[in-house]
């Protein structure tokens, strides 16, 4: 008797301590910014609808963007970042691993962003002529529609790979993928080839005016504008 | 062999009076009953309490709790405040990585003298907390918007953040999410997942904004807390931010009738002071004060002032200036824990810091002249003055010098002192390395001390020196003269210099967090800057803490060893050896939560049989053997339990002590103490405390001065708060705590005996209104019945206001 009560509440214990018995929410993503026509259609699911900031997405989601619209999202792991500018298409899968998430965006066309800082689960992009393998790093990938995907290294590596092989890209290089049956060309990045980041944070700038009087008198008018 | 008898008879009454005192303080200026420590959950912060009875005439100064995580070398302290015979500190102890905290308290007398309680504290025992700690934020919360600092639009907010490794511990229902003052998560907008949640307004007003999370488990217990602040722009541009004048602080007035000793001593202590703290764009200040009609010319400084200003420049580098009373820290073997009257300035740049002090650590004390051909000894002022550079932010690196000076002024008093004056010089070096993310910091202080316990009439002239020294050539007067400079030179002074070093490395990794710490003083090593540094002792400490079952279990390990004769210039060698274990487990649903702790302490020199019989000399301490063993054992166990309504915590403590010597027998000692406290919170707000414990301690068993001493202690405690007495926010508590103790102290073959009762009562009445303050009225009362027989009381009259 008095072992089957010791075994009962060690039993409790276990229970008790056991974190694998909890489930966590199938969300991997969260919508922090959205601007102009951007919709999700959920996985499985032909109806797409209207995307909001705050719109949790779950693996399998697929996001599209139209003109002049702008969408960025962060997962929930590592707070990574990815911003999708407009006219871009791309579907969203984050398989849960305990804490972490092993990310993949699927990449269809457009240009998107990605800043990753504190690393947790894998993070891929996957476009029709390569994958993208990233470990810290912020880089840009634009995918141009049944043409050739262009990565562009602003901080750390990226490791590109195809049928072809597999090459390492750095901060200040571009690199041009024309098929998956052909390595990826590396040269440096033109700084007019870098996108802008589209509808980022708000940044304070001061502009100030200066006034001179017939009598040698000056004034300085100062106006603080925040920059778009 | 009748004189090693009559020793060990000596020592023998030496230590039965050492146990006795530190139950029935007879010997002791104050007995000291240390109650329960109190951890609130909610706040992070542990109470204690200390009611002190004061058998002397010699008033307390202050009271103060050491304390520090286990494994840490260095102490940070708190000012105890008092009401009436008891003595309240608060720590907070979010800040300590340790899950175990260890303590003592120091009582400070106007007279200089220092209590301690436990008595052999800090070198042999400490006492030890177990905490339930809460998560670090960075490691188990992650913010995923808006971040810490952002820079966003005013219809763009959406708080969203993740606690994955929280997911199994959390109840959803009492996550608590503040937006400023604003409870959010009462909100429509806001959504709470297993392991995230997110808030999701329309629109919020521009400007600063604060974020405040707070995470519960299923008990009702603070997992972990973290905030952060954003600003919000309007879309058309941002609003200037105006730079407005913002002050907060406090101002108390205090009248304390303090009648002891039966009536013998009766002293009226009336004190006041504030502690006003602002900012003005980038300029910090602040000003404190204290002032006590026991502030005496005779008497070290009571009253306390100083004001401080702050500039801060880019990125968190600042200028600061302290005059008045001020704490700087340079370092544990160089300057801490004492007050320097001067000022104190740090220019804070990170890639350069400088720090320089300068003041006096000892006010002159000139006494006067009682009757003529009296001695006259007074008190020297002594002088500090110490300099600190560095270089790096302390967030990765730092590399600092220091210097620091010390010496009585001779001409700060017409007669002479109790002690011949002094010089110290200090100069050290200490070096902060941390990983990126401060999982692994290693920090190091060496520091060299030269002492001239004579300086009375200065250096002695060169030529004196060459005198006795004849071979020394021109290399000897430059190195005089240089030396001269910074320290007085002549027969007192100690020409090779005393070293301390201190080295330290912490580590956190796989949810260990451990200690290692090595550490060494030589004898006659001395700083005016930090002089209560127990001195010849070098030795180790090892520590981990490793929480187990998601912060469920926290389990300590740790060792140490440490020894003196330093130098080993002593004829024998003392070495203090401890291992510890404690084991606590905080469960995450409702169950009793529970605390095993085991110590072991031994004490040895390499004297392995008493001195000689015959031996006619007089017998140093240092020739007598000494082998002793201390084993303390503890359990604790907490329940919060529902019962009819009625909010209850049942608390109980067990505590065994048993030490054994192996020369002496009268050495030998066991304790036992048993005590259960119960907190209950009703549904109208009164809150009623119970509490008993029992104790028993039996010495010298089986000698000639065997004793043993009884204390039983019972105490019950009412606290009721009226509100809406005069306006919707104010309120009135009025508290009654009383004790009733009995203490039974029997010396066996001496057939002496020592009984009384002991009465301790306590009213409190505090009527508080917002805006308007807080006033309380206190009245102790203690009364001893039986062979001791007296009544001590204390009434205080209190007014504080905070804005």
């Amino acid at each position: 008797m008095f072992r089957r009560i010791t075994s009962f509440l060690i039993f409790l214990f276990l229970l008790s301590v056991t974190p694998g018995l909890y489930t966590a929410s199938d969300y991997v993503a969260v919508v922090i910014k959205s601007r102009g026509r951007v919709t999700l259609m959920p996985k499985g699911k032909t109806r797409a609808i209207k995307v909001q900031k705050g719109q949790l997405l779950r693996d399998g989601d697929r996001l599209e963007t139209g003109t002049a619209s702008f969408c960025a999202i962060k997962f929930l792991d590592d707070k990574s970042l990815l911003r999708i500018k407009e006219n871009s298409t791309c579907v969203i899968e984050g398989k849960k691993e305990g804490e972490r998430i092993d990310k993949n965006i699927l990449v269809e066309v457009g240009s998107f962003f990605a800043s990753i800082f504190k690393q947790r689960g894998k993070f891929l992009v996957t476009t029709p002529t390569s994958v993208a393998s990233v470990k810290g790093t912020k880089f840009w990938t634009i995918q141009k529609r049944n043409g050739p995907t262009i990565y562009i290294g602003i901080e750390g590596s990226i490791d590109i790979s195809n049928e072809a092989g597999r090459v390492l890209l750095r901060a200040g290089q571009t690199g041009i993928v024309t098929s998956k049956n052909q390595l990826p060309q590396i040269r440096l990045t033109d700084p007019s080839e870098i996108p802008s980041e589209g509808e980022g944070s708000p940044k304070t700038q001061i502009l100030e005016i200066e006034f001179k009087s017939p009598d040698g008198g000056q004034k300085t008018m100062r106006i603080e504008v925040i920059q778009k | 062999m009748g004189r090693t008898v009559e020793r060990r008879k000596i020592l023998s009454l030496i230590l039965l009076f050492g146990a006795i005192s530190l139950f029935a303080s007879g010997v002791k200026r104050v007995d000291v009953q240390f109650s329960t420590p109190v951890f609130d959950e909610d706040a992070n912060r542990l109470h204690l309490e200390l009611t002190l009875t004061n058998r002397t005439s010699y008033a307390i100064r202050e009271a103060r709790v050491y304390y520090r995580e286990k494994g840490e070398a260095n102490f940070n302290w708190e000012r105890m405040e008092p009401q009436g015979f008891r003595y309240f500190a608060v720590l907070n102890t979010g800040q300590l990585n340790s899950n175990l905290m260890e303590y003592y308290f120091d009582i400070e007398f106007e007279d200089g003298l220092h209590q301690t309680y436990p008595d052999d504290a800090p070198v042999a025992s400490l006492l030890s907390y177990a905490l339930p700690q809460l998560e670090t934020p960075d490691e188990n919360i992650i913010i995923i918007s808006p971040e810490p600092g952002e820079e966003i639009y005013t219809d763009e907010l959406i708080i969203t953040v993740s606690f994955p490794r929280f997911s199994a511990q959390i109840d959803k229902e009492r996550i608590r999410l503040f937006l400023d003052t604003w409870e959010v998560s009462k909100s429509r907008f806001f959504q709470v997942f297993d392991d995230f949640l997110t808030f999701s307004p329309n629109r919020i007003p521009p400007g600063k904004h604060r974020i405040r999370l707070e995470l519960y488990d299923r008990g009702g217990k603070l997992l972990a807390r973290t905030e952060w602040s954003f600003v919000a722009h309007r879309r058309t541009g941002p609003r200037a931010l105006t730079e407005a004048l913002s002050v907060s602080g406090n101002v108390f007035l205090e009248s304390r009738q303090e009648v002891l000793q039966d009536g013998n001593s009766s002293t009226l202590y009336n004190r006041a002071g504030w502690d006003i703290n602002g900012s003005f764009g980038n300029l910090l200040f602040g000003t404190r004060l204290f002032l006590s009609n026991q502030e005496r010319k005779d008497r070290q400084p009571v009253n306390r002032y100083s004001a401080f200003m702050q500039y801060s420049f880019w990125n968190n580098r600042y200028l600061r200036v302290d005059v008045g009373d001020s704490y700087p820290i340079y370092g544990p073997n160089s300057l801490q824990n004492i007050f320097v009257r001067g000022y104190y300035a740090q220019l804070f740049l990170k890639f350069l810091n400088l720090e320089f002090t300068q003041g006096y650590i000892q006010r002159a004390i000139d006494m006067q002249v009682p009757a003529p051909g009296d001695t006259v000894l007074g008190t020297y002022q002594r002088d500090l003055t110490a300099i600190r550079a560095s270089f790096g932010a302390r967030r990765k690196f730092q590399l600092g010098f220091s210097y620091l000076k010390g010496i009585d002024n001779t001409s700060s008093i017409n007669g002479k002192a109790i002690e011949p004056p002094k010089e110290n010089l200090v100069l050290g070096s200490d070096i902060y390395l941390a990983s990126a993310d401060q999982r692994f910091v290693l920090e190091g202080y060496v520091n060299a001390s030269f002492i001239n316990n004579n300086i009375t009439g200065g250096s002695i002239p060169f030529d004196t020196l060459r005198s006795s020294l004849p071979d020394s050539g021109k290399g000897l007067e430059d190195i005089y003269n240089t030396a001269k400079q910074f320290i007085t030179i002549n027969q007192y002074l100690s020409l090779i210099p005393s070293l301390a070093y201190q080295i330290q490395a912490r580590g956190r990794f796989f949810r260990n967090y451990f200690t290692i710490v090595l550490q060494s003083i030589e004898d006659g090593y001395f700083s005016m800057g930090q002089p209560y540094l127990l001195a010849d002792y070098q030795g180790f400490s090892l520590t981990d803490n490793i929480n187990l079952f998601r912060n469920q279990v926290f389990l300590t390990v740790g060792f140490q060893r440490f020894q003196n004769n330093v130098k080993g210039t002593k004829s024998t060698t003392t070495v203090t050896q401890s291992s510890y274990l404690n084991i606590s487990y905080f469960p995450t649903g409702n169950a009793p939560s529970i605390t095993i702790g085991f110590n072991n302490y031994k004490r040895g020199n390499d004297l392995d049989k008493p001195p000689a019989e015959d031996n006619t000399e007089e017998i140093d301490q240092l020739e007598l053997p000494e082998s002793n063993n201390t084993n303390t054992f503890n359990f604790s166990t907490s329940y919060s339990a529902d019962i009819m309504g009625l909010d209850n915590q049942f608390t109980i403590n067990l505590m065994s002590f048993q030490q054994r010597d192996d020369f002496y027998q009268s050495g030998n000692s066991n304790s036992g103490l048993v005590s259960f406290i119960t907190r209950t919170r009703f549904q109208f707000p009164l809150i009623t405390t119970l509490e008993v414990s029992l104790q028993q301690t039996e010495s010298a068993k089986g000698t000639d001065v065997e004793n043993r001493i009884e204390m039983n202690n019972f105490g019950f405690g009412l606290e009721y708060q009226l509100g809406r007495l005069f306006i919707r926010s104010d309120n009135l508590t009025a508290a009654l705590n009383a004790q009733i103790g009995t203490v039974n102290s029997v010396i066996q073959n001496a057939n002496q005996s020592l009984k009384y009762t002991r009465a301790f009562v306590s009213g409190r009445l505090i009527y508080n209104m917002p805006r308007i303050g807080r006033f309380s009225v206190n009245a102790d009362f203690i009364n001893y019945t039986g062979d001791q027989a007296y009544v001590d009381y204390i009434v205080t009259a209190r007014y504080d206001i905070s804005f």
